[in-house]
């Protein structure tokens, strides 16, 4: 770590390490357009594989038949931190994003390392809490010949992705306090991405949009909108520097080529309490929302707001799923049904869970306008959604007071569904969502909050009653709207990847690491690997050989979770990535 | 000027680990950690001053006099707190486990520690204090305005966000009818507070004391600001004292009474006029 803001910016460059492996770099052939939207099934591209966002590979030569003969390919380590990585392969090559911005390069088929970018960073990104977390990095993304990656100390960068110097980069805000977790996607020439920001950044947070070329910044939204704006006034007469978070850390969005719309999830306002911000009974828009944008211009066409007048840090600012499905939901499994719905009509839809809450939606992605929503885990801070989408919370779980008592709210700031990006298979028509079965019983911070205490409330954190499972993965289908099957066990769940081989890779936070049917739920293969599959599974193929690769060693929240499970334990130091194949 | 180091730290959490593990933890931990280790070296004691806090220069001052009155030789150590500090603002940036680093590395005391109502960690303990603060209603020079009550309903008053002074005066207010509230605008910091009076936006503003005057350069008149009394609303007072190890308890008894001292001999007063520290004592 260096001093006081003294930031050396140009990362270290291991020189070549294999010269076989640099060969492979020699021959690269720059990412297009064209390869975006339509990637060779044996790559993983982008941070959800492809612009609709599933999660999924079409490769089957692993398969429920065969895939219990998994056997481990290799493994590396990976730098300290939170590690919730999800790598990039392209032609035979890993890109491998680590915590606190070290990037490596890799032949896929052994971990061997072809070249490495390691950022000297200043302390100063861990001055806000917000900021701190920066150090984990979900994704990292490619195009042409350079890789791109949204830093700690809040840039967006570009390396070259031959040698994995760097090409430019350029800052984003306030180091102290901007948090990156997730890196860019790229749309149109553009490495659009969004961040965190501490409550402490007057007028709250926003999605930027760099030229790939230069990392000139091109355009940047703001997720709050300001007085007179439209949907301004559901801050009430709040001034724009006390409208304050309401970011888009948690995953990419997703991207419409025909539509030419990206679709970018939302968190939450500060502090949690409506009593406290200051907003009133207002919506605070665009908070908890998805925000259909052009990425040409960062103009928000349409968007939809999921969870208004959050009281609970309940953030909405998840992976966006892009299905094109026959939509006719039975009204025995949904919580509503939008009143525009023709049932067995085809629909192009954005259709998963986007939030905390854990309820499914599925909306028109053309227009907006609402499908349906389906309740997963246990939820009691919505009381219905109206035939037109519009949420309606439940005020028993809002405080009229300081003193006031929360009453038990389900689901948690942890899930119901965190960061833990689910994943969608064709073939099933079916989301699969790793969630956690929790509950809280809240109470408004009476004396001052702590530096780490950013929505001032004491969350107190509790399993369901009568329940002892935290970890509950539930495949839902886009179609009806139906549960097709749940597991559940006392480990909390991490990331999901789905394959064309009818798999659903899943880990838990006890190291556990297993495929299930993607038809029944039953548990086909599991592995035991040196620390919790926080990371995100893909799945890729080199000279006819299909991998599975998951970065391990533990999520922010991790601890967190083993707490309801004492029995359980997740260790830490562990981080490395893991790859299977078939023998 | 130092920052903490983790090393000695993570040496103690290992050992506990350790010892856990053979379900005898004690046994595994040196004595020397649990009971006698201090960061006293002969007459010597070593208090930490958050470099960045407001109150800085008369935290170190406080320091120097209490370690006179104890008859010892006083190392000051300016801490660079990881967290940011923000400005014209009083809480230490430290969560407890950073809090308990420093008091592990650095120092024996850290000054000016926020006195709470809801109660602390096991593992620390905290002085009497030796300044208490207040939190004043501000207006602009040419209003009318004898006091917040004054103000008519609906009238923009401002807050620093989750202040003790904010989560007060939304308690206050929101127990008034609706009719009768003033409109509450919490902001991010107090700097922004101080502008927003001056450019009209706030009919008044909730701040603390120290910060009105150190923003307005010690000079309010120049500013064109004045202070009111808050009632009908009670203003929050907020003490400072000095934290430590619960271990360390003879230590903290040892500073109550050179606290004590430093207040009845008028030396602690002397330091707030001197410093032109906008507070006062609290008398035994």
């Amino acid at each position: 770590m260096l001093k006081n803001g003294l930031r050396i910016t140009v990362g270290t460059v291991l020189a070549a390490a294999l010269c076989a492996a640099f060969a492979q770099l020699e021959d690269f052939v720059p990412v297009t357009t064209e390869i975006l939207e339509n990637p060779s099934p044996a790559d993983w591209i982008m941070s959800r594989a492809t612009y609709n966002g599933w999660g999924h590979s079409s490769l089957d030569q692993i398969n429920r038949e065969n895939v219990g003969r998994l056997t481990l390919a290799w493994s590396r380590a990976m730098n300290e931190g939170t590690n919730e990585s999800t790598p990039l392969v392209y032609n035979g090559v890993m890109y491998l994003p680590h915590p606190n911005d070290v990037i490596q390069a890799l032949d896929a088929t052994t971990g061997d390392l072809i070249w490495e970018y390691r950022r000297e960073l200043p302390v100063d990104a861990e001055r806000t809490i917000i900021a701190a977390i920066g150090n984990i990095t979900r994704n990292v993304a490619i195009y042409e010949d350079k890789i791109f990656h949204s830093t700690y100390d809040a840039h967006v960068i570009a390396l070259d992705a031959r040698t994995g110097q760097l090409v430019w980069e350029t800052s984003v805000g306030d180091l102290e306090v901007v948090g990156q977790t997730v890196g860019p996607l790229i749309v149109n020439g553009k490495a659009v991405s969004g961040r965190a920001c501490d409550p402490a950044l007057p007028g709250g947070c926003y999605i930027t949009a760099h030229d790939v070329e230069t990392g000139e910044e091109l355009w940047r939204t703001f997720t709050i909108p300001r007085p007179g704006e439209p949907g301004g006034e559901t801050w009430g007469d709040l001034p724009s520097e006390s409208r304050l978070h309401v970011g888009a850390w948690g995953h990419v969005g997703a991207y419409d080529p025909e539509l030419n719309l990206i679709y970018w999830g939302t968190s939450v306002p500060a502090p949690s309490p409506e009593i406290l911000r200051g907003s009133g009974d207002g919506d605070v828009l665009y908070s908890n929302s998805t925000l259909a944008m052009n990425p040409d211009t960062g103009e928000i066409v349409w968007y939809y707001q999921h969870l208004p007048r959050d009281n609970w840090d309940l953030d909405h600012p998840f992976e966006r799923m892009l299905i094109d499905s026959v939509i006719d939901p039975n009204p025995d499994a949904v919580l509503a049904i939008g009143e525009t719905v023709v049932p067995g009509q085809v629909y192009r839809t954005m259709t998963n869970i986007p939030g905390k809450t854990g309820v499914v939606y599925s909306l028109n992605r053309e227009t907006g306008d609402f499908l349906y929503a389906k309740e997963t885990v246990r939820q009691n801070v919505i009381s219905a959604i109206e035939p037109n989408g519009r949420v309606i919370v439940n005020e028993d779980v809002i405080p009229d007071s300081i003193d006031d008592p929360y009453g038990l709210v389900c689901p948690t700031p942890v899930g119901g569904r965190n960061w833990m990006a689910g994943a969608y298979n064709p073939e099933t028509n079916a989301i699969y969502t790793p969630m956690q079965n929790l509950c809280m019983e809240p109470e408004i911070t009476t004396d001052e909050p702590t530096p780490e205490d950013l929505y001032a409330v004491d969350f107190n954190y509790v399993l369901y009653p009568d329940n002892d499972k935290v970890g509950r993965l539930e495949a839902v289908s886009v179609e009806t709207g139906e549960t097709l099957w749940k597991y559940e066990q006392r480990a909390a769940l991490q990331p999901v990847l789905s394959t064309g081989g009818g798999l659903i890779f899943n880990g838990d936070v006890n190291r556990r690491f297993r495929a299930h049917d993607a038809v029944t739920g039953e548990v086909l293969w599991e592995t035991i690997v040196s620390g919790g599959p926080a990371g995100h599974p893909i799945s890729y193929g080199v000279d006819g050989e299909q991998y599975i690769a998951i970065a391990v060693g533990g999520g922010l929240i991790d601890g967190l979770y083993i707490s309801f499970t004492p029995e359980l334990e997740a260790p830490t130091g562990s981080n490395a990535i893991f790859v299977f194949k078939l023998p | 000027m130092k920052r903490f180091a983790v090393s000695w730290l993570l040496l103690v959490l290992i050992t506990l680990a350790l010892g856990q593990q053979n379900n005898n933890p004690v046994d595994r931990i040196p004595s020397f950690f649990l009971e006698e280790g201090r960061q006293l070296a002969g007459d010597r004691i070593t208090f930490c001053v958050n470099e960045e806090g407001l109150l800085a220069d008369f935290d170190r001052a406080v320091a120097h006099e209490l370690a006179q009155v104890l008859l010892l030789e006083d190392t000051l150590v300016d801490i660079e707190a990881v967290r940011r500090t923000n400005e014209l603002d009083y809480r230490l940036p430290l969560n407890q486990q950073e809090l308990f680093i420093i008091l592990t590395n650095e120092c024996s005391a850290f000054m000016g520690f926020l006195l709470s109502t809801s109660g602390y960690a096991d593992w620390l303990t905290i002085t009497r204090p030796y300044l208490r603060t207040r939190f004043v209603l501000a207006v602009r020079e040419g209003a009318d305005i004898g006091n917040l009550g004054n103000l008519p309903a609906g009238a923009r008053v401002g807050t620093r966000m989750l202040s003790s002074a904010d989560l007060n005066f939304t308690a206050f207010n929101g127990s008034l009818a609706p009719d009768r509230r003033w409109r509450r605008i919490p902001y991010p910091n107090n700097r922004l507070l101080l502008e927003r009076l001056l450019d009209g936006s706030l009919d008044g503003i909730l701040i603390w004391e120290p910060a009105l005057h150190v923003g307005f350069r010690n000079d309010l008149e120049a500013a064109g600001v004045k202070v009111v009394p808050t009632t009908p609303f009670q203003g929050p007072v907020i003490d400072f004292g000095i934290v430590l190890k619960q271990r360390d308890i003879f230590l903290r008894q040892a500073l109550d009474d050179a606290i004590a001292v430093l207040i009845e001999d008028g030396i602690a007063t002397g330091l707030i006029t001197e410093l032109g520290i906008q507070g006062g004592i609290v008398e035994p």
